[in-house]
């Protein structure tokens, strides 16, 4: 009986490391995961049980199958808000169901029972003890792949995307693309497992595949740990064993221990929740060692003539409405190399959304946006950064449960380890290259001062702090041009001086800088040009002197400057 | 035989017209749950499977009259989902913080399953003798129905309808609505988000007993009645709008059980039970698509 039971708790285990690797570092909830193992443990039990394919081929069939599923569901859902993700998953998982239990080809209700003579690599696999090799092959290859995904360049965006898709998005990474990936490759690996788990048992029925199952793996992930895979293992394994422990040491019955652990994985999901949400063993974080190098920037030592510069932002014509309300009306401006451009004028009067339009996050329903040439309107967002343009956000939007480094990290472009291909060939070639850009990172912290506070997590910095570890971020990116959400707002006068220096070494380091800005003592000091928006439009545009000289303007927007 | 064939339909439509009642209350009644206080309530499964056990174990361990039973069934339906609310998910979504959706919805899953277990530990796991009054049935032209499923329809709508005036009308349902559009002005502004969560929880949890109940007496009571229900109960809930007035439930409903049964009549009787996702998925990928339909379009409108 133990043998059997410990079969059993090495493949759950595995399913919640794959479980853990979706929700736990990508922060997709999906309920499915016990519907793509039945997809598996239905595979091999119509393959192999009825037809007689050999087992290996029908488990290979059974990951791709669940892979497809999975793709097809990520398509339609992944893209749309975190409900429809969940909802889309609960009732593919009733639908999955609702077609085992139906159709007679695969044994109605009773499901396909009687699935035995399987051979893997010659060994038959008949008895309990049989079945330990394959399992505790299985969990060691799923936790190798879901490790090697989840604790690398490829994972740390999957932590960005938990934490912030959007502001992850804006450092240049294609979240749904990601996002895609990583739920067709755990549906993959979950099919796997059911097709494993069905073999074992001898049979796949549509209640071996329904929520007990989905909500027993949910109970060791939360045990274990969000994204500590070696947790979900500990719990997997852990709380499998409940149900023999009830039968062999306190004499229940079968039946009864079975739905008695049910209703023990229940208490204990609501215990950890409300006493430990991050479960037993919480999620660890990079260690950085201290900076080593300084970042050298050599300021240049005589600023362009601004008419002089060369334009690298061009846009023209650009307007949106949403509904009857005009957000941006025929926008027209350009960003000169090397220069300070700001953006000012009264609140609503559109400047955020001019920086969405700029950068994709809105498509415009008119005009262009050209970057050194090239036209950037009807690109993703995430390939409108990689082209050399960045923003950084008024409330800052740092991941909050990420280091800074790993904030400054994730936005080093063309990472190796950031594509699945290159992460599965041996070598140390991927944690030699994360190493380099572990420095950069920690160059780019030093740049802005915050190198000391490297492995701080985000969520503990005062906002002055956040908004350097967000200019650094944005700096990472290596992008030409960088657009300054209000930089020095919301932060005393102190941190205001900090800003300015930064906001200038950027610009004499070469790059391009546009700024929101309603501290009008930061944009005389530093902007070249000033553009004044109000009720989505540019009214105006020179210097700031010429600007706040205009009697209108400064009726409508200076006050008594 | 074409007559034939048209009776069947009429029947179709006529049962379709009585599921769609019974899917529109359940996903006014979720609706209100996830649009007001954010929860996805999975336990509604539980709610509603334990009001026809409250009523059954009323009925037949004390000896009471159906009526009075079912009564204390809808009680207990109601209890559970206050208890549920205070109990687990208020707490856990404070604890969650930001992680509160995953939080709850987890939490969700594993009280519901876990109390259905022990439904199935006290009552066993097959269904239940569940009989109420007698019913006789009615012929309306070439349609059947019974009168428990007139009953049953007719409870459905009138729950949907009260529930509407209740929003509208009454003070506490002017809370709810205020909560529902802005949470965290209607605190500032006085109103107990709390408290207006507590009723959302009690209303729905009255909507998923009655529900139960009328469907234990025409169909079976079982542990696991609950959990095609609420996925239906879901898939209205969205598709009529979480944040939406409750009436909208009603097409949304009787248009997914007609679709239901008319289907049946075409396809074989496997396929119905997917009807749900089918509606489903093409919804979604309605709405994925009609997210990115703007970056298809051609953009080089200039000056335009």
């Amino acid at each position: 009986m133990w043998v059997n039971y410990l079969d059993q708790a090495l493949l759950l285990a595995a399913l919640a490391v794959t479980v853990n690797l979706l929700v736990g570092y990508a922060g997709q909830v999906s309920v499915a995961h016990a519907a793509f193992a039945g997809v598996g443990g239905y595979t091999i039990a119509y393959l192999s049980g009825v037809h007689d394919w050999p087992y290996l081929a029908s488990l290979a069939v059974a990951v791709l199958i669940a892979t497809a599923f999975g793709v097809v569901i990520g398509l339609i859902a992944l893209g749309l808000e975190q409900e429809y993700l969940i909802l889309m998953t609960l009732a593919f998982s009733l639908g999955i169901i609702g077609v085992f239990a139906t159709f007679d080809s695969l044994g109605g209700v009773m499901g396909l029972t009687g699935v035995d003579g399987l051979r893997l690599f010659g060994l038959e696999l008949e008895e309990p003890s049989d079945w330990l090799i394959p399992s505790a092959v299985v969990l060691a290859l799923v936790f190798a792949i879901c490790r090697r995904l989840g604790e690398s360049p490829y994972g740390r965006i999957l932590k960005g995307i938990r934490e912030d898709a959007v502001a992850t998005r804006a450092l240049g990474k294609n979240t749904f693309g990601h996002k895609i990936g990583i739920f067709a490759i755990t549906s993959g690996l979950t099919g796997l497992i059911g097709g494993v788990y069905s073999g074992w048992l001898g049979q796949a029925t549509p209640s071996a595949f329904g929520f007990p199952l989905a909500m027993a793996v949910f109970a060791m992930v939360i045990v274990g740990g969000n994204a500590n895979l070696p947790g979900s293992i500990v719990a997997g394994v852990g709380l499998t064993m409940i149900e023999p422990v009830l039968r062999g040491v306190l004499g229940f019955q079968s039946t009864q221990a079975a739905l008695l652990q049910v209703v023990l994985y229940g208490a204990l999901l609501v215990l950890v929740m409300i006493v430990r949400p991050q479960g037993l063993f919480p999620e660890r974080s990079k260690r950085v060692a201290a900076p080593t190098a300084r970042a050298t920037v050599a300021p240049r030592p005589e600023r362009p003539d601004e008419h002089a510069a060369d334009v690298v932002l061009r846009a023209e014509g650009l307007s949106k409405r949403f509904g009857g309300i005009v957000a941006a009306r025929d926008i027209s401006l350009e960003l000169r190399r090397g220069t300070v451009t700001a953006l000012v004028g009264p609140n609503g009067a559109g400047k955020t959304t001019v920086f969405n339009l700029l950068t994709g996050t809105i498509a415009p329903d008119a005009g262009s946006v050209t970057l050194n040439g090239a036209e950037l309107v009807g690109m993703r967002p995430d390939l409108v950064v990689r082209a050399g343009l960045v923003r950084t956000f008024q409330d800052v939007r740092l991941l909050n449960r990420l280091t800074c480094l790993e904030n400054v990290m994730l936005a080093v472009p063309d990472q190796q380890g950031e594509r699945l291909g290159r992460l599965f060939v041996p070598g140390r070639a991927i944690s030699r290259a994360d190493r380099g850009v572990a420095a950069q990172a920690l160059e780019w912290l030093d740049f802005v001062g915050m190198a000391d506070q490297a492995a701080t997590p985000s969520d503990a910095l005062s906002y002055g702090q956040s908004k350097l570890v967000s200019l650094a971020r944005a700096l990472a990116t290596r992008a030409d041009v960088l657009l300054l959400d209000e930089p020095a707002s919301g932060v005393d006068a102190a941190w205001v001086e900090t800003m300015l220096s930064m906001v200038a070494a950027v610009r004499d380091e070469g790059r391009t800088v546009c700024l929101v800005e309603h501290n009008l003592d930061v944009v005389r000091e530093l902007s070249d040009h000033t553009y004044f928006m109000e009720l989505g439009e540019i009214t105006a545009s020179g210097t700031l002197a010429e600007l706040t000289g205009s009697a209108r303007l400064a009726e409508a927007y200076f006050g008594a400057q | 035989m074409h007559d034939l064939l048209g009776a069947e339909l009429w029947q179709l439509t006529a049962n379709g017209l009585v599921r769609g009642a019974f899917y529109a209350a359940l996903g006014a009644g979720l609706a209100l749950v996830i649009g007001v206080t954010t929860r996805f309530h999975f336990a509604y499964a539980l709610t509603y499977t334990v009001a026809p056990y409250a009523a059954f174990w009323v009925m037949d361990g004390l000896g009471a009259p159906f009526w009075p039973s079912a009564l204390a069934g809808l009680g207990a339906a109601v209890a559970l989902s206050v208890l549920l609310e205070t109990a687990v998910y208020e707490p856990v979504a404070r604890r969650a913080a930001d992680r509160a959706m995953l939080a709850v919805l987890v939490t969700s899953i594993g009280v519901s399953t876990a109390g259905i277990a022990l439904l199935q530990l006290k009552f066993g796991t097959s269904s239940l003798p569940f009989y109420g009054p007698q019913t006789q049935r009615h012929e309306i032209g070439p349609v059947q129905v019974s009168g428990f499923e007139l009953q049953q329809a007719a409870t459905c709508v009138l729950l949907v309808l009260v529930l509407t005036v209740f929003l509208a009308r009454t003070p506490i349902g002017r809370s709810i609505k205020a909560v529902r559009s802005n949470p965290a002005l209607a605190a500032v502004l006085g109103i107990g988000v709390r408290r207006v969560n507590l009723v959302c929880f009690a209303a729905a949890g009255l909507i998923s007993g009655a529900c139960a109940l009328w469907y234990g007496l025409l169909y079976t009571v079982q542990p696991t009645m609950g959990d095609t229900t609420v996925i239906y109960g879901f898939v209205v809930a969205f598709l009529a709008g979480t944040r939406a007035s409750p009436l909208r439930a009603l097409p949304v409903g009787v248009g997914l059980g007609l679709l239901e049964q008319w289907a049946s009549n075409w396809l074989s009787l496997q396929w119905t039970s997917t009807a749900v996702f089918v509606v489903l998925t093409g919804y979604l990928a309605f709405l994925a698509v009609r997210d990115r339909l703007p970056r298809l379009r051609p953009v080089s409108l200039k000056g335009a």
